[in-house]
């Protein structure tokens, strides 16, 4: 839940949210039943599909986390800001989820 | 900067590790939002703030302390909030231990907080979309119960079995059942919400009422000798919830239902997997709320651990893409 509320900390706050098309995933997900074996969607289109449903524009992207502690310690001295952290338990310090 | 609370609670040894001892030694709980100076001495935790605004007003006040103590290791307070400004929890005072660290870790020094993954593992993302009653992507994609991503690893040791499950796959129709460990690791993260309501049932406080997946692989012959394309095709249907005897000590109260139809495949070229490209669409039913907090009409910031409350009750999609890593 963090994240939903950590865009408008950032100097992002006025970029629109971004609508982004999910492909042909959503239009198909309309269309109850799968499609004939001869049909089916090839490797490319499935690898198409997923491509499109990634979101880059999301508000909570932009804000870059650094992972490495010394490194924000350094850019604290540099940038003269304190540092904020967002301590959060049990996933990896890459994942999106939280 | 994020930090894993993990290491916060268990530091990891070295100077890293003492820094964040030093953090730790001051935090009102696992988990919140944590500010230091540039000598890694806490200046305020606050786990929730009053509403939006509240959080800027955190921010300038963090500044403010900071111009006072950029760079001092002792005497610093460290505040602590419930909820800023409204509800201060006691501070904890400074332990006057200055903490030498350098400007960056040696050349041939790993950073302790850096994240490891073995060579060959297979690595990536699901994405998940709730589609709204037009079967369009819902908008507020900085909501998890709309937009969701999360890492999805795969270890060398289960491919193995997908791998040997191939081998094994019937000689007329080259169809197998991908292997539980393989099929798990796909289908148990692909979910909308947060991390506490994962369908699975296997938090803790949480059970599971239904678990079924049922994956396929079928091999299809390619133009290339050395590529192999395995088609995914089945579906899973998981169903967990808050355990009933908990929700009355914590009032936290969840269900989730997920069922999905998944189709895709997994290429493997000279014998080893290299790349996992899967879509799935189905029902979800998504219950998320706590019997005191108003987290349908406060602000979400006052509940900030625990977000607002969501009723989904719609079609999702979601797209997985992993693919092998390789060591730099």
């Amino acid at each position: 839940m963090l994240r939903s509320i950590f865009p408008i900390i950032s100097p992002f706050l006025l970029v629109p949210l971004c609508i982004m098309d999910a492909g042909n995933l959503a239009a198909e997900t309309k269309n109850a039943g799968p499609p004939p074996r001869a049909e089916q969607p090839s490797y490319e289109k499935v690898a198409s599909s997923v491509a499109t449903m990634k979101v880059e524009d999301v508000a909570w992207r932009k804000v870059k986390w650094r992972t490495c502690l010394l490194e924000g310690l350094k850019a604290s001295r540099k940038q003269d800001k304190p540092i904020i952290l967002w301590i959060f338990i049990d996933r990896p310090i890459d994942d999106e989820r939280c | 900067m994020a930090l894993k609370a993990a290491m916060v609670n268990s530091p990891p040894e070295g100077t890293e590790g003492r820094l964040l001892a030093e953090i730790a030694r001051s935090r009102p709980a696992p988990q919140g939002i944590c500010t230091v100076n540039s000598k890694g001495k806490v200046l305020a935790w606050s786990l929730g703030f009053e509403n939006r605004q509240s959080i800027l007003e955190f921010l300038d006040h963090v500044s403010a302390r900071f111009q006072l103590v950029r760079d001092a290791t002792s005497d610093v307070t460290a505040e602590r909030y419930q909820r800023f400004p409204t509800m201060k929890l006691p501070d904890v005072p400074d332990s006057n231990v200055a903490i030498e660290f350098p400007n960056k870790h040696g050349p041939s020094e790993k950073c302790p907080l850096a994240v490891e993954m073995e060579e060959g593992t297979l690595d990536g993302r699901v994405i998940g979309r709730a589609l709204d009653e037009d079967g369009e992507p819902r908008a507020r994609t900085e909501l998890q119960e709309n937009y969701m991503e999360a890492r999805i690893q795969i270890p060398r040791a289960v491919q193995r079995e997908f791998l040997r499950a191939m081998d094994h796959a019937t000689e007329k129709s080259g169809s197998f059942t991908v292997p539980e460990a393989f099929a798990d690791a796909l289908v148990t993260p692909s979910y909308l919400g947060q991390l506490d309501v994962a369908p699975a049932g296997r938090l803790p406080r949480s059970v599971s009422t239904k678990f079924k997946i049922a994956l396929g692989g079928e091999i299809v012959k390619t133009d290339e000798s050395n590529v192999t394309l395995v088609r995914i095709d089945g579906d899973s249907d998981l169903r967990g919830k808050k355990d009933p005897q908990f929700v009355a000590q914590d009032g936290w109260s969840w269900s989730h239902d997920v069922a999905l139809d998944w189709y895709g495949f997994v290429r493997i070229e000279n014998e080893q997997i290299t790349e996992v490209v899967l879509t799935a669409k189905g029902n979800e039913r998504l219950v998320w709320e706590h019997t005191k907090f108003k987290m349908w009409t406060e602000p979400d910031p006052q509940n900030m651990m625990a977000g607002h409350g969501i009723d989904f009750d719609g079609r999702s999609i979601y797209g997985i893409r992993l693919q092998r890593h390789m060591a730099k």
